[in-house]
């Protein structure tokens, strides 16, 4: 019989232990890569970042969880893409639709639809839906932007113990280094830093725009205040809105009708728990709202929407209080601006909300 | 659970912490034991009761076994072993292949078949840790092994978290016997086993999915046919990603083994600078093709009966293990191209192996980019989705893609021609030495400011916790 051992000792002979005074080589080693990183951190700190959780899957599954939390099911649930993050406050929300708990599951670049469906499919869930409605992306038809938001939510049932353990983790970490920024990362800083010229004729995926808000646990998004303040990156960013926005062609209307159908089907599952949906069209200024109107017309999208869904539903265009606003970026709502907006908007669901009731 | 998660930086904390109390040594294993369960269960907990089940078949098989001399129900409790061992397997990983194949059979010659929708999850890591057992079964079968007495040292084999996920695939005769003594883990060796931790994760996060995963699921992606420039760089990109994350996995696995006292064989020997597909088979996951070298190759004759039989036992294993890797026709491709490598390498040897250029150092450099070249080639069928989608590469590699278009920046085709030539370059230096011997021979400041740099590009590259690749198979 082969000795039992002989096998072993093999690995044995392979698996030593280099001669070096390791205690020493750890040491300096941390030390070194400690300091590194300290001097990371004021550069990222130098050039203007801040602390931002970062927006995953992961942490998106953390706020539909609050959902399943509340017994009663009787939440207020922020959906939609950017525009809501940026634009609503949840505290001036919460407390005019007495005091419900905020939970904001609104993606950017997201198309709402998976969304609804998913709350829509939810027996426990009985609140009231406050959703944003950004023409081109919320009558998506299909394609990457569909995909991930609807990814997003079949994760959701899917995730494991340690992805869940891992967030709770990281959210503690991200809230308090500046470098944890996704312009920071290596393969973000080798594309952006390291700009070789292309072929003639190499066909590019559009330019998806950088870091643009400081985004909280809740996932509330408050405009990065470079963005607010500095006009060349917000050119920048209006060049990057009008290479994505321009992809967006008109669409078919029986298209558009099979969708609404969709959304008004998950709207009455919604309505008939006791919950309900309220559609809110945010502010876009300069070349983006003349396109979206151009795209998507208010008559042919918006309208037959509320008609169909027989939702209540507030335009900025109609309300004075809601309009008037500047998007340094032709998108969103600065800080200050998101703020009054938000007391505007509430004002004007308590009446008409209880109106509607 | 998977080594580049914030969680198993926690666990791990914890286990080293709590591994260390000065408690008897059966406990300690107890505890190894209750963490590999933490780890398993932290990804699908009711899987966990596949490999309480695995344990059980082999621990009773191999006990019987030890008891009786009877020919006859040594064969049964052997069988009873393979049967149960790989029939959990097949039912679990290739049970919708199967399935499949079978419809399309049916569809085929007419019969009107649509099976219910197949909804079964694949165990992580099953073909790992089923390889991994049948070793003790069979090589007590063999007499090669006696069966182990404590059965918590048996548990504890077949579940050590380490390396139960993907590999590498341990022997029983390599892991028992450390489970005798009581293990003390020197400051050296812990700091030793760190330093591979560190770069087994630079490999997976920084190498393989922030440098390369990209392009390569970019061009693998493409439903357009692509310039020759673009489908050379996405395969470049795969072979080096799949390099680094396996190869990074591995080293993961024998790093933290080491922090807790215990050595598992290498897996990889810088593979990409193999000279032929025999050396390449010595390079490359070494555990799996060593396994079925010596649990398949060498019981169906080996090279003993003959030249043809030898090369049918070649071609056989390597399909085996082409299937072993994935339940698709692409992997046994795969296999199948390495089978003709191996048989052509053979033939070219008899051939031509006495010519005295073979023997020069520019035979070794060709010959090291002709192994590299044919390995790309085979990588397509491993990577690509479908038939479709390899043919559709191999013509774009080779020019014969018609009109064709370019989807890559040259930002991303010189990082990864740069990436590749540097792993290139790491495997030539490295072919006849060691991690080990480096790291001796190397100046102590100079290994401190690597391991620094390591981690630091492991913190800002902030991969976003892909799964290891081999995590599927």
């Amino acid at each position: 019989m082969r000795s039992f051992i002989s096998s072993f000792e093999r690995i044995r002979k392979i698996r030593t232990v280099p001669l070096q005074p390791w205690v020493r080589v750890l040491a300096v080693g941390v030390v070194a890569a400690v300091v590194m990183l300290g001097g990371w951190e004021m550069t990222a700190r130098a050039a203007g970042y801040v602390p931002s959780i970062r927006d995953t899957p992961d942490l998106w599954a953390m706020s539909r969880d609050r959902v399943k939390r509340h017994d009663d099911g009787k939440v207020l649930v922020i959906t939609g893409a950017s525009r809501i993050r940026f634009g609503l406050d949840h505290d001036i929300m919460s407390e005019a639709f007495g005091g419900l708990p905020v939970v904001n599951l609104a993606m950017d670049g997201g198309v709402v639809r998976p969304v609804l469906h998913d709350l829509a499919q939810d027996e426990g869930f009985r609140g009231i839906v406050i959703c944003d409605y950004v023409p081109n992306l919320f009558w998506m038809p299909g394609g990457p932007l569909l995909e991930e938001s609807a990814s997003w939510v079949e994760k959701y049932p899917r995730r494991t113990l340690s992805g869940r353990f891992g967030q709770q983790i990281a959210v503690r970490i991200e809230g308090m280094l500046a470098f944890l920024n996704n312009d920071l990362t290596l393969g973000k800083l080798i594309e952006t830093r390291v700009k070789l010229p292309n072929r003639d004729g190499v066909m590019l995926p559009p330019e998806f725009p950088p870091f643009l808000a400081v985004n909280r646990l809740d996932r509330r998004e408050v405009m990065w205040e470079k963005l607010e303040k500095d006009p060349a990156f917000q050119d920048r960013i209006k060049g990057i809105w009008q290479g994505l926005f321009s992809m967006a062609t008109a669409l078919p209307p029986e298209l558009v009708g099979k969708m609404r159908a969709e959304v008004a089907a998950d709207v009455k599952a919604i309505r008939d728990r006791g919950g309900d949906v309220i559609f809110v069209r945010f502010p876009s200024t300069g070349w983006l709202r003349e396109w979206e109107n151009e795209t998507a017309p208010r008559e042919a999208h918006w309208e037959p929407l509320l008609q169909e869904t027989g939702c209540l539903g507030i335009h900025f265009e109609d309300y004075p209080e809601l309009g008037g606003f500047d998007c340094p970026e032709w998108s969103h709502l600065s800080g200050a601006d998101a703020e009054k907006f938000s007391r505007g908007l509430a004002r004007i669901v308590r009446e008409k909300y209880k109106g509607n009731e | 659970m998977l080594f580049n998660s914030l969680t198993f930086v926690v666990f791990f904390v914890v286990v080293l912490v709590l591994y260390q109390f000065p408690t008897p040594w059966k406990l300690r294993k107890g505890f190894l034991l209750l963490a590999s369960y933490v780890f398993y269960a932290a990804w699908n907990p009711p899987l966990v009761l596949l490999l309480w089940l695995s344990t059980l078949i082999d621990w009773y098989c191999g006990k019987w076994l030890g008891r009786t001399a009877d020919p006859m129900k040594r064969r049964l409790l052997l069988g009873a072993s393979l049967v149960s061992n790989f029939g959990l397997l097949a039912y679990f990983k290739y049970g919708e292949f199967v399935l499949e194949n079978f419809t399309v059979l049916m569809n085929n010659m007419g019969v009107p078949f649509e099976p219910a929708p197949w909804s079964i999850i694949l165990p992580v890591g099953i073909s790992f840790y089923t390889f991994q057992t049948v070793t003790y079964t069979f090589d007590i079968y063999r007499r090669q092994l006696s069966p182990v007495k404590s059965f918590l040292d048996f548990a504890l084999y077949v579940t050590f978290f380490p390396q139960l996920v993907a590999g590498p695939i341990v022997r029983a005769s390599q892991f028992l016997p450390q489970c005798v003594e009581p293990k003390r883990v020197a400051a050296d060796q812990m700091c030793w086993g760190l330093l591979l931790l560190t770069l087994g994760m630079f490999q997976k996060i920084v190498v393989a999915d922030v440098l390369l995963s990209k392009v390569a699921n970019d061009v693998f992606g493409a439903a357009d046919r692509l310039s020759t420039l673009d489908a050379w760089t996405g395969v470049l990109a795969f072979s080096g990603q799949i390099f680094s994350d396996f190869a990074g996995y591995s080293t993961c696995a024998i790093g933290t083994a080491l922090c807790l006292g215990f050595l598992i064989p290498n897996n990889f020997r810088f593979p990409y600078a193999a000279i032929g597909f025999s050396d390449f088979w010595q390079r490359w996951h070494i555990t799996l093709s060593s396994w079925l070298r010596d649990y398949l190759y060498i019981p169906l004759g080996g090279n003993r009966r003959g030249v043809v039989r030898t090369y049918i036992n070649l071609m056989l294993i390597m399909l085996i293990g082409g299937l072993w890797h994935g339940a698709a026709w692409t992997f046994v491709v795969w296999g199948g191209l390495h089978g003709l490598y191996l048989i052509g390498e053979r033939l070219g040897k008899r051939a031509l192996g006495h010519l005295a250029f073979f023997q020069t150092g520019l035979a070794e450099i060709l010959l090291i980019l002709l192994t590299n070249f044919l390995v790309c080639v085979a990588w397509v069928f491993f990577r690509a989705e479908s038939f479709a989608c390899a043919w559709r590469l191999i013509r774009s590699m080779f020019g014969f893609s018609g009109e064709s278009v370019k989807i890559l920046t040259t930002t991303s085709i010189a990082t990864v021609l740069l990436v590749y030539g540097l792993i290139m370059l790491a495997h030539w230096i490295m072919r006849h030495t060691t991690h080990e011997a480096l790291v001796e021979d190397t100046p102590w400041w100079l290994v401190s400011i690597i391991w620094a740099f390591m981690i630091v590009a492991i913190v800002i590259a902030q991969g976003g916790g892909d799964a290891f690749i081999y995590f599927q198979f």
